[in-house]
């Protein structure tokens, strides 16, 4: 008998019922996914890529099968199920290590790709990212638009303390700060060094905090700070802005969310905690966020200010960051009108941008000067030169 | 397709199963036959023309060797198993080794000062070493006598295309499943035990050998790899090897129980071997048993004296070696294994070491393997110098290797690895015993394993590319 021969029949009532149990558990394992899609026909985690549209080119080079096996396997439950009690039983071991996010000391969470320079893809990148600068730069030339940009360093060199193991930034790290600035100002820009500004507030005031501990994001202190130089850089610069509004801030109300960097974790819910019950893992990794808002007064009456604002000659053009109230903060410290429509988070550098361009071309924005913000980090990226720049 | 993906264990699998079970018994070959063609052809549907016209050739070649009840003149029949062996080499030889060809010339054009040769790399279709083996070995067969030439070409196409073992094998040998294949059990016992051997397979392949794979490529890819480093490397790689691979046997095997097949074993606790000799009774056994009854015996064996005996070792291991891939090393390391087993051949198939204490013969064939697996693994010489050097402490006694990630389980793996490659029983002796400790083990890192494998990505394997 070979020595793969099965047994041919079982002894007892006992060992039957055994091999009948491991059967149906293996095949209810089996059948779990296509019987959770039945069930979850929506479902779909943050990392599913889109349905792949059949092709020839894609069947013949495997493209398409490919694709499709990523899609189905993000749009299943049970993956995203055995994905994240997976790694919310390792991180609750204190084992667990993420490929995306980097755990720091004192509970601090950072993208972890933004502790590291690859210099290769800096480099590649580096004639179509000067290409782009410049074609924005001409563009606001054409329309007589004044841009200040405000390159907002990544999280990491602000608190290195946190991330690094000797608590000082690498120095090559540094240097990508110069080299943004310097590409920025070759290609004719105004630019504020958000850095020296973050690193100096940090120097005054050492408890304070700048950013969220679990979220990529500044805090209102970290964007206050920057809110304040910009101020100050207009008045240096005398560009147009428009006429002094009054205007009165809401304080800051407390929000708990679930921060970015703790949805990219892969635990259960996190990523879509606004729809699903979360886990008391991600419950409690919550980060508590201060959101506030500016109103204008007219006539002694507060009314609210939309993304966009025709008579507004101040616009912030920029990315999440932007989002987490820059552009109040730049009303509140300038007490002008701010046009904020440009604000696209997740749009990458210039999407917001581009899209201010065209309503001063067509007439429907006079914006004369642009706060254009964008973060460091896209410089360790290259998914934003695909973006196409008009 | 792999076993290790979301599309074949989530999607694929149930359906297959689903509708085997449910189609009457004389559907399930058809069903078996167009769902492995969708298996292998998943990824490159064009390839599955390859396999058709390869079944179709051989079949027709054997039905031709077998007419007029087998009174087909010697030479009519010798033109046939030549015409068959012809278009499964031929294959074989374009998919997977023109590339090296047409890239030594080119290299040999450039040192001679002429242009380097344009040409479009060919994709290796998945299984096609283990595909044509097992074709050829049908007509050879045939041609020898030693079994009769199916009539029925589906039962052909399902010996050749049958997905559990296409990929990877065990190479199984038409006469070893012609019954089955007309005839066949499906039992509780069997499928059972089919499921238990798959989960354990799963589970050796994700969580053995993809963990000690980051070691080894780690170690690898270091420029001067000390003492430690090239070691752990070379270590982790004979982790991922025969977990990867022993895995895979694991699963082709349940797989073929839980439809009614018994495949051969291709793995016996082969770093418990005492000899080189011995661990290639243990490693690989189905191409080991194919290599010695195809080219082996009919280069003369052992028949021809001493001299004869070492050349057909050698062409054997030199061409198994050559099997595996389309590279130098690959040939190195048949060599060496040749040479290894020439040795121990001349000393009446006794390890230079056979007086030491059964342990460090043990340890010290290991270490013999070890080597030839830096060899195997090596993607150039210029690695492999440095891998070798490195284990000689050329580099010093430099670092453990440290991977970007989850260095615990890997170190943590690569322990738990070469315990259960040393001590613990094999796989398929726990599923044939059928202990409720074995199902809970196995059902439980299987979980575990898909937890693991989603958590952190995609998991080719290793062996499908050979």
């Amino acid at each position: 008998m070979p020595d793969s021969d099965p047994p041919l029949f079982d002894t007892t009532r006992g060992a039957r019922s055994l091999r009948i149990a491991a059967v149906v558990a293996f095949l209810l394992v089996a059948a779990s996914v296509p019987v959770s899609l039945l069930v979850y026909p929506g479902f779909r985690s943050k990392a599913a890529p889109k349905c792949p549209i059949p092709s020839l080119g894609g069947l013949w080079h495997g493209t398409f099968m490919t694709a499709l096996d990523d899609h189905v396997r993000e749009r299943s439950r049970v993956v995203d199920e055995l994905r994240g009690n997976y790694n919310e039983l390792l991180y609750r071991c204190g084992l667990f290590e993420s490929r995306s996010v980097f755990l720091g000391r004192d509970g601090w969470m950072c993208f972890a790709h933004t502790r590291h320079v690859d210099p290769e893809r800096q480099r590649a990148n580096t004639p179509a990212r000067l290409a782009a600068y410049r074609r924005i730069k001409q563009r606001a030339d054409r329309l007589g638009v004044r841009v200040l940009a405000l390159p907002v360093p990544d999280k990491v060199r602000i608190h290195p303390e946190k991330f690094f193991p000797d608590g000082r930034e690498p120095p090559e790290l540094s240097r990508r700060y110069d080299l943004i600035l310097t590409e920025l100002r070759s290609c004719g820009f105004e630019v504020v060094d958000v850095r020296a500004l973050l690193l100096e507030e940090r120097r005054r005031e050492p408890g304070k905090r700048l950013f969220y501990h679990r979220d990529s994001h500044w805090a209102p202190a970290g964007l206050h700070a920057a809110a304040k130089a910009i101020a100050r850089r207009f008045a240096e610069l005398e560009w147009p802005i428009g006429d002094a509004v009054p205007v009165w801030v809401a304080p800051p109300s407390p929000i708990h969310l679930v921060p970015d960097l703790v949805s990219s974790l892969g635990f259960r819910n996190a990523e879509r905690a606004k729809h699903e019950p979360i886990s008391g893992l991600v419950a409690g990794l919550r980060e508590t966020k201060f959101y506030f808002g500016v109103e204008r007064i007219v006539d002694g009456a507060r009314l609210p200010c939309p993304p966009i604002q025709p008579a507004a000659r101040l616009a912030v053009c920029g990315t999440s960051f932007s989002d987490h109230g820059l552009h109040w903060a730049i009303m509140w410290e300038t007490h002008r009108l701010v046009d904020y429509h440009g604000i696209r988070s997740a749009g990458g550098p210039w999407a917001g941008l581009e899209d201010l361009f065209d309503r001063i071309e067509h007439g429907t924005s006079r914006v004369q000067t642009v706060v254009w913000e964008f973060v460091e980090r896209f410089y360790s990226e290259s998914w934003f030169l695909d973006l196409d720049l008009r | 397709m792999v076993f290790s993906s979301h599309a074949f264990l989530f999607w694929f699998l149930p359906v297959f199963l689903a509708g085997y079970f449910a189609l009457p018994r004389h559907a399930r070959n058809p069903w078996l036959t167009g769902m492995s063609y969708l298996f292998f052809g998943w990824f490159r549907p064009q390839y599955t023309v390859l396999m058709l016209v390869s079944t179709a050739i051989d079949y027709l070649c054997a039905r031709g060797m077998g007419e007029r009840g087998g009174q087909v003149s010697a030479s009519r029949r010798r033109l046939l198993l030549w015409c068959s062996l012809a278009a499964n080499l031929g294959l074989l030889g374009y998919f997977k080794y023109a590339n090296l060809v047409v890239e030594s010339l080119s290299e040999v054009s450039q040192s001679l000062g002429g242009q380097p040769i344009a040409w479009d790399k060919v994709v290796l279709p998945i299984g096609i070493s283990f595909f044509t083996f097992q074709s050829m070995s049908y007509t050879i067969d045939v041609h020898a006598g030693r079994v009769q030439p199916t009539r029925s070409f589906l039962d052909l196409m399902c010996y050749v295309a049958m997905f559990p073992q296409l990929v990877a094998g065990p190479i199984v040998r038409y006469r070893t499943i012609a019954e089955q294949l007309v005839e066949r059990a499906h039992t509780l016992p069997m499928f059972s035990t089919g499921v238990l051997l798959f989960e354990f397979g799963f589970a050796k392949k994700v969580l053995l050998a993809d963990q000690a794979a980051v070691l080894a490529d780690r170690a690898f890819a270091t420029a001067a790899p000390g003492l430690l480093a090239a070691w752990t490397g070379a270590v982790g790689y004979a982790a991922q090897i025969y977990f990867d691979f022993s895995g895979y046997s694991d699963m082709a095997v349940g797989l073929g129980l839980m439809l009614g097949f018994t495949f051969p074993r291709n793995f016996d606790s082969p770093y418990r071997a005492r000899s080189i000799t011995e661990f290639w009774r243990r490693w690989h056994i189905s191409l080991s048993t194919w290599l010695r009854d195809y080219l082996y015996i009919p280069l003369g064996g052992s028949r021809h004296g001493t001299v004869r005996t070492g050349f057909a070792l050698m062409t054997t291991m030199m061409l198994g070696g050559l099997w595996h891939g389309a590279a130098w090393t690959f040939l190195l390391w048949g060599g060496y294994q040749g040479l290894l087993l020439v040795v121990e051949r001349a000393r009446g198939r006794r390890a230079l070491y056979a007086a030491a204490p059964p342990a460090l013969q043990v340890a010290a064939t290991f270490v013999l393997v070890l080597v030839g697996w830096v060899i195997f693994r090596a993607s150039s010489m210029a690695e492999l110098g440095r891998m070798l050097r490195g284990m000689v402490g050329g580099y010093g006694l430099g670092s453990w290797p440290e991977p970007e990630l989850y260095a615990w389980r890997c170190y943590g793996s690569l322990g738990c690895g070469l315990l259960v490659a040393f001590t613990c029983p094999q796989a398929m002796a726990l599923a044939r015993r059928f202990h409720l400790l074995a199902v809970v083990l196995g059902a439980v890192l299987f979980v575990l394993a898909l937890a693991q494998l989603f958590a952190t990505g995609f998991s080719p394997f290793i062996y499908y590319q050979f």
